[in-house]
């Protein structure tokens, strides 16, 4: 389904599918970011501390919250018109991911900032929850978006590459 | 390395080695988070178009990169938890073959409060000092005065 910011209504929300992390998912993300910190990769250390065993990685979180809708509803996070994401604010890792875990990831259209030239702003208040419903992640996008009828006349896209993201 | 909060004063300043962003970097990451939107296209004229380069890789790699720095001083040895970002904002728009780096500079030390806190400002650049990420981060961070 293309959308485009006339689309958008404030206080529309998502929830996407689950992802299971495992183990394997610890160890890759470490190859993929180079980010080697014991807390999470070293299991004999991290039982003698609180958490009693390894944290995920808070950008394996971020990062893995935009794929999951991948598998679903993808023009409710970057539709045919996206161009960019202007930005995050507030971003916080409030509780930690362990392995084992289910994640998903909840958007909430926190707000629609139309501009004078052909686009705008979706604000999308972000959440990431575990299957105790605990939010280990909260933060909020500003995706600029294209309006239809700018968008129209510059043929179909999905905005795979329309922007830095 | 440094230890504790009292060992940072505003201003102090790291930089990371440089880290060449490649096309197998960007295609890993993609099948790893399903963000497939450097892999996907919806005609085939886009596919023409530069690599998509996700802006959450370039800021996680970018925070990873700054542990690289020379001075091993970002994280402190009594880091206790990671506070959360104020803002994130993307600029120039990142390319493959690029050579980025990061910077970082303390922007403020609170030792008040029940808890002490520092604060950075950090940016990933590319080659050409072009700024692709931006952020001001947080970390709470043990006192030396509470452990005397």
């Amino acid at each position: 389904m293309k959308r485009w910011l006339e689309d958008f209504t404030p206080g529309e929300e998502l929830t996407s599918h689950g992802r299971t992390v495992g183990e394997a998912d610890f160890l890759t993300w470490a190859g993929i970011d180079h980010s080697y910190a014991s807390v999470h990769l070293d299991d004999q250390l991290m039982r003698s501390t609180p958490y009693g065993q390894r944290i995920g990685a808070g950008f394996m979180t971020l990062d893995l919250s935009v794929g999951l809708f991948g598998q679903g509803d993808w023009s409710f996070y970057w539709p045919s018109g996206a161009l960019s994401t202007e930005s995050w604010e507030d971003l916080d890792f409030p509780a930690a991911v362990f392995i084992g875990d289910t994640l998903r990831c909840r958007r909430v259209i926190a707000g629609i900032e139309p501009g004078d030239d052909g686009t705008g702003v979706v604000v999308h208040d972000v959440q990431v929850i575990n299957q105790r419903d605990e939010i280990v992640l909260a933060g909020r996008e500003r995706i600029r978006v294209r309006k239809r009828d700018e968008g129209a006349g510059s043929g179909p896209t999905h905005g795979t590459a329309g922007g830095h993201g | 390395m440094r230890t504790w909060l009292e060992e940072y004063s505003v201003g102090d300043e790291m930089r990371s080695p440089y880290f060449r962003l490649r096309t197998e970097e960007i295609v890993n990451y993609a099948r790893y988070t399903h963000d497939l939107r450097p892999l996907l296209f919806d005609t085939p004229e886009r596919a023409a178009e530069p690599m998509f380069i996700p802006p959450l890789y370039l800021l996680s790699l970018g925070m990873c990169l700054l542990s690289q720095s020379e001075e091993r001083s970002y994280l402190p040895e009594r880091l206790i938890a990671f506070l959360g970002f104020q803002t994130v904002t993307f600029g120039a728009r990142a390319q493959v073959d690029d050579l980025i780096y990061s910077w970082a500079a303390v922007d403020a030390v609170d030792l008040g409060g029940r808890r002490g806190r520092l604060w950075y400002r950090h940016e990933v650049r590319n080659q050409d000092d072009a700024v692709l990420v931006a952020n001001r981060h947080g970390m709470y961070v043990g006192r030396r005065a509470d452990e005397a």
